[in-house]
């Protein structure tokens, strides 16, 4: 139905930088839309521009060419409507882990009542609430990023990017983490950008996933995936599941080929 | 230092006391190098008389006046520098070329322009300890993680709010360590600007200056004994805020 | 054309300096006597250089300078190595640094010139001091990070006792001994000008002191400049050295 506005719509996205004075293309042209309510996969090589793409969605970098648009709206710089969990720790340090859940309601002005009301509704919601008055520092890899993931959830974004976000950690936690963010992603409703380098952790949490190649980052393909929800890891054994992720593992060996000697 | 450490110290430092004192009793060294027991009355004397106080207190007005304001425009200006490029490439020339210099040259010149008051020790002792400060702070900001910034603007931070709730906190470790830099130069400051220029006044810098032309090492031994002291006190002081403050850090030590 | 604008924008600050410094001048707002202009400060400067006033002192102060901080990095570098290795030094020496630490060292300073005299032994050994500290600190605290891998795998290779201090623990400790030596030469400098200012009858700080006497200003400026020379060629000295001797890092 093209009559409904996507949650993402980004039109002719391009991205050029400066190396001395070189000028390195490292997006070339993307134009992608993601539907509301839906969970998006960007696969890709090393190195192939997903994060800085990501990171222009976010309004973190600036973009040369294009647009972008939230529900609608264009937007250039970081934002609420959009949350955003990176790939390393960005908890900071010198606050508990309540009051980094907190700290975006706080910034925006919401009352104490509600905004403890809020915490406490996360952080129970991805079983931290017994951690509160921890230390991120004291915290192991997987539950920080499942506290990064109640702030985002927290202040109640639009969309959620997410760049990475298991990509620092051990492969049993990393499983985990998936399983976690799809029962907690199918409670939020939310619609999710989430860039990985892994094919499995992909297929196995998207809805639709995007193959982008390498150097400059272009759109190769996008394929659905209609898998049951919710769903447990032993999808995984499936034919249709292997199916799948063989075709993403040619695509993208197709491109390693050629990327793989400047691999980052 | 932990406990141990602190007992041995503690030990040394009576082992020291004993042997200067066991060698001035067998005048097995020179006279002029006094003894404890005479350092120590004539130190007793002064506290009763509240001489040391008076010159201590003039010595200290002069040293945290310093400090003060090193540390209000060092973290300011270096979170500026550190934080917004253009501001950071205005400076760098200026702590390039003036940091390498022993400020200490610029007492007689100080000296023409103010007379020999507080004014030029002040200034004095801000100009050699602001360096660190602000060169630590500048560190400090750009070591800040970039997510850090990103996940404050991510909830709609303004400027001013990551400034002070995200650069603040994150860059403190470092202004510590920077600050524990500018404070030990404050002392050697606040003694040689008291040392240098005048024997009138009041400060312990003074007391020194006094005594050695008296030829009364005893007396120098008191003040320098007190400069120490005031020294260690107040890097004492800064490492308790700190571990305060860096509650969470892993090196509040 | 873009190049020399560049430059221009990037020292800015340096060059306002000088353009207000010379408006005070031009303007008159102070009085010429205690406010030369620059270009003035920099003839008697050259003055100083041609007529050997520099060349009378300079060297006696570099001599103090290097005498005391070579001293300090010959007996501070093995000291704070063997630190590192020998808990019973550890145990006996830490103490005296942690406490002399943040002490104004400085202080001793007369009553060195008591025992020692006015003359260079006082100065050297007050430099001699000072440049301990953050020599021994910095060796001793680079070698305790010295990675035991490193250690063991230079055993597992076969060298002996020797080898391995030699080879392994003090080059991987050789940057954290060039952060303690960075730290101390500039130090010493400004040691060597102070104790010079304090008293002395020689060296660059008694040349500023005499020149003060003057009450020429100009001369006094000039002698600044001469001292932020040679402590910014020292600081370059330094790096330098650094760069081809710790090039790894």
């Amino acid at each position: 139905m093209e009559n409904k506005t996507p949650a993402i719509e980004i039109e002719k996205l391009g991205k050029v930088y400066t190396r001395g004075k070189e000028e390195v293309t490292a997006i070339q042209e993307i134009s992608l839309k993601i539907p509301e309510g839906k969970f998006v996969s960007i696969v890709g090589p090393s190195g192939c521009g997903k994060s800085t793409f990501l990171h222009i969605v976010g309004g973190f970098i600036p973009k040369s060419s294009g647009k972008v648009r939230i529900r609608g709206k264009e937007v250039d710089k970081p934002g609420p409507d959009r949350g955003m969990m990176f790939q390393e720790s960005a908890l900071f340090p010198w606050k508990n882990v309540f009051d980094n859940v907190a700290w975006g309601l706080e910034i925006q002005g919401m009352e104490k009542s509600k905004r403890d009301e809020i915490v406490e509704h996360y952080l129970k919601l991805v079983n931290l609430w017994d951690f509160r008055k921890n230390l991120p520092s004291e915290l192991s890899g997987g539950m920080k990023q499942r506290i990064s993931l109640a702030r985002v959830l927290a202040f109640n974004p639009d969309v959620l990017l997410m760049d990475e976000p298991f990509g620092a950690l051990d492969a049993q936690t990393r499983e985990k983490m998936q399983v976690e963010l799809q029962r907690i992603w199918q409670e939020s409703n939310k619609s999710v950008m989430f860039v990985t380098h892994d094919i499995d952790e992909a297929v196995f949490l998207s809805d639709i996933v995007v193959v982008f190649s390498g150097r400059p980052a272009v759109v190769k393909e996008i394929i659905e995936i209609d898998f049951q929800r919710p769903r447990t890891l032993d999808v995984h054994k499936t034919q249709e599941f292997m199916d799948i992720r063989n075709h993403i593992w040619d695509l993208l060996h197709q491109e390693q080929g050629t990327s793989d000697e400047e691999g980052m | 230092m932990d406990k141990r450490l602190q007992k041995i110290a503690a030990i040394e430092i009576v082992v020291l006391l004993a042997i200067w004192q066991a060698l001035a009793s067998l005048e097995w060294i020179p006279a002029y190098l006094s003894s404890p027991y005479v350092v120590g009355s004539e130190m007793w004397a002064l506290i009763v008389s509240g001489e040391l106080f008076t010159n201590a207190a003039s010595s200290l007005y002069r040293s945290l006046v310093s400090f003060l304001l090193v540390m209000v425009l060092g973290i300011v200006l270096g979170i500026a520098a550190g934080f917004f490029k253009p501001v950071g490439i205005f400076f760098q020339p200026i702590v390039d070329v003036l940091n390498p210099v022993p400020k200490i040259a610029l007492l007689p010149i100080l000296m023409v322009w103010f007379g020999i008051s507080d004014t030029t020790r002040i200034l004095l002792i801000f100009l050699t300890a602001f360096f660190p400060c602000f060169i630590a702070t500048k560190d400090g900001v750009h070591g800040v993680k970039q997510v850090f910034v990103w996940a404050a603007e991510n909830m709609g931070a303004s400027k001013f709010q990551i400034l002070w709730k995200v650069i603040l906190p994150a860059s403190l470790p470092k202004i510590f360590d920077g600050l524990r830099v500018s404070l030990g130069l404050t002392f050697v400051m606040m003694f040689s600007s008291e040392m240098i220029g005048s024997s009138n006044g009041l400060g312990l810098g003074f007391m020194i200056l006094l005594a050695d032309m008296a030829g009364r090492t005893d007396l120098m031994f008191v003040s320098v004994f007190f400069i120490a002291l005031l020294g260690f006190l107040f890097d004492r002081i800064l490492l308790a805020v700190r571990a305060r403050l860096l509650w969470w850090s892993e090196n509040r030590g | 054309m873009k190049k020399g604008w560049k430059f221009l924008i990037e020292y800015q600050s340096l060059i306002w300096i000088v353009v207000a410094w010379e408006l005070v001048v031009f303007l008159q707002i102070m009085p010429e006597r205690l406010f030369p202009s620059l270009s003035k400060v920099l003839v008697v400067a050259f003055e100083l250089i041609t007529t050997g006033m520099l060349l009378e002192n300079l060297p006696i102060t570099l001599f103090r300078v290097f005498a005391g901080f070579a001293l300090a990095a010959v007996v501070g570098v093995p000291l704070g190595l063997l630190m590192s290795r020998s808990k019973l030094l550890n145990d006996l020496v830490q103490p005296i640094f942690s406490l002399g630490f943040p002490i104004p060292r400085v202080a001793l300073y007369p009553i060195l010139v008591f025992i020692l005299g006015l003359g260079s032994a006082s100065k050297i050994t007050m430099i001699f001091l000072e440049c301990l500290f953050p020599i021994v600190l910095n060796t001793y605290y680079g070698s305790t990070r010295v990675g035991k891998l490193y250690l063991w795998a230079a055993q597992n290779m076969g060298a002996n006792r020797s080898q391995v201090f030699w080879r392994v623990l003090l080059p991987a400790t050789m940057p954290s001994i060039f952060t303690g030596l960075k730290i101390a030469l500039p130090m010493a400098f400004i040691i060597a000008i102070l104790t010079e200012m304090i008293g002395a009858t020689a060296g660059m700080g008694y040349l500023l002191t005499y020149m003060s006497a003057s009450l020429m200003q100009e001369k006094v400026l000039a002698c600044v400049v001469l001292i932020t020379l040679v402590g910014y060629l020292l600081n370059l000295l330094i790096q330098k050295i650094q760069r081809k001797y710790v090039f790894w890092q």
